[in-house]
């Protein structure tokens, strides 16, 4: 079976630090063909530039192996959408936000431009959730329901605790993904029993999470290899435009 | 077997809760042994909620479900420190009578903050009965770390413990409360594996102790949370201290 892992962070951050190299060797050890890879911290929150041209990069030197998402700050305005633009014309399939990191509402309309933009380019955005006040579950159905030709993924499940919310935030509104990193696997086997296998989308969190236990989390939760087919490869194959 | 899991529930039916599990605590210790946990501490579950009231009944089910497993179950009772002079009681006789090794509080879900004045006469019990208190931590606005550390800071002779070490957004003030009291010990139960290793880098390794979240015989979490805590790469001297040693003398195990 093929695995994506749909979130990883990559770059010489404050907190994270971790080489292109270091992640190649982790995908091979747990058999990883390909993963999404977005900057980390300070390049997430202000050097959004530097942080996207190493990724362009990445995904240039190794286009088998990794996906580009591109890490953009809203509060940059106009200049954040020019580099929304550069960013998807020079390769990259996505776009990260981090509420939190970046210090927005993640429904907030300071980020509608860079939507509008996404829905141009028919790509998906991924938002970290979770973070109370900033990047909770029911702010992303606000935003799905206000862009419902943009494909939202909900970072982490929401991890830890809107174990009372997730379900009831994406059950109906069908351009939310569920993203597993971090969250508990018992959560994960709950949404797939009342949402679907089709909107559950493996992502390790490496290198906060090391990938081989985020693996076999997804095994105990879904022992089904259709299922495990959908989560760990086609799932976030469809959201990019991939056969 | 090596590993006390100090962060533990049951949910016993009580007939009234939403949340009904079936439960069997010669199940529960089975799925321990096999995944090589010895002991495990655990909380009524059913008791942490905010309409909880007959504390009594639900702890004393506790005793009589952990009874029959003397080395390898342990309990947390639970009170509603809201109940002021009653809470006390009840929490001295799960101590003395019932032989609880401490005190499980849920603050969001029971509806309390730990800056509220009814807090002071539990942590003054548990300083009489030598008996820590577990806190559930990681989230706003009543279970943040450093809301559970000020306990410790008011008290210094309590041992006050972070169930979560703060869980996935405020484990750095897990941290921050840990280096400034003595008394305050953080549970590995939660954060990831990158939280953890700068948590046992920059903390007392004597302070900190491993949990998994169980839920009756939920193996899923369990054997998540203990897969992930040996994917950590760090000295089997501090595996062994976080794992066994900490808890052990935290539970005055012979």
């Amino acid at each position: 079976m093929k695995i994506i892992d749909a979130h990883c962070q990559v770059g010489n951050g404050v907190d994270i630090k971790i080489s292109a190299e270091e992640l190649l060797r982790e995908m091979d050890e747990n058999e990883i063909e390909k993963a999404v890879i977005c900057p980390v911290d300070k390049f997430m929150a202000v050097y959004n530039r530097e942080g996207n041209d190493y990724i362009i990069d990445l995904a240039r030197k190794f286009p088998a192996r990794f996906i580009g998402f591109a890490g953009i700050n809203p509060w940059y305005g106009g200049k954040a959408v020019l580099e929304l633009k550069r960013c998807l014309d020079d390769g990259l399939k996505g776009l990260v936000l981090y509420p939190f990191l970046q210090g927005f509402l993640l429904n907030d309309k300071l980020v509608f431009p860079l939507l509008q933009e996404m829905e141009k380019y028919g790509r998906p955005v991924y938002f970290h959730c979770g973070t109370l006040v900033s990047a909770e579950p029911y702010q992303l159905r606000d935003l799905a329901e206000n862009f419902p030709k943009v494909n939202f993924i909900m970072g982490h499940c929401a991890f830890s605790d809107y174990w009372n919310d997730v379900i009831l935030a994406g059950k109906n509104v069908k351009n939310i993904y569920f993203e597993t990193s971090f969250i508990w696997p018992d959560m994960i086997s709950n949404i797939i029993d009342k949402i679907g296998e089709n909107r559950v989308i493996f992502g390790s969190g490496f290198p906060i999470d090391p990938v081989k236990t985020e693996i076999e989390k997804i095994k105990i939760a879904c022992p089904g290899r259709s299922g495990q087919l959908k989560i760990f490869e086609k799932n976030i194959k469809r959201l990019i435009g991939e056969k | 077997m090596n590993i006390i899991d100090f962060h533990a529930h049951v949910y016993l039916p009580d007939g009234r809760t939403a949340r009904q599990f079936k439960s069997s605590a010669a199940r529960q210790v089975e799925i321990m042994h096999k995944n090589g946990v010895e002991k495990a501490v655990l909380s009524n579950g059913n008791l942490l909620r905010s309409d909880s009231h007959d504390f009594k009944e639900g702890n004393d089910r506790l005793a009589r479900y952990v009874a029959g497993f003397p080395d390898n179950l342990y309990a947390y009772a639970v009170v509603n420190p809201y109940n002021g002079k009653d809470a006390v009681l009840e929490f001295r006789r799960c101590v003395q009578e019932l032989g609880m090794k401490g005190l499980k509080l849920h603050p969001w879900l029971q509806g309390f903050s730990c800056s509220d004045d009814c807090m002071r006469p539990i942590v003054e019990e548990s300083i009489r009965l030598r008996a820590p208190i577990v806190f559930h931590d990681g989230t706003p606005p009543y279970s943040t770390p450093l809301q559970i550390a000020n306990l410790a800071r008011l008290y210094p002779e309590a041992t006050i413990i972070s169930g979560h070490s703060g869980l996935n957004d405020l484990w750095k003030n897990a941290i921050d409360g840990a280096r400034k009291h003595k008394n305050f010990y953080l549970c590995l139960c939660g954060p990831s594996n990158f939280a953890m290793m700068r948590i046992i880098n920059e903390v007392d390794v004597n302070r900190i102790v491993f949990g998994t979240d169980l839920v009756n015989d939920g193996e899923k979490i369990f054997t998540y949370r203990i897969h992930k805590f040996q994917a950590l790469v760090i000295p089997d001297e501090k595996k062994k201290k976080i794992l066994w040693d900490n808890a052990a003398r935290l539970l005055n195990l012979k």
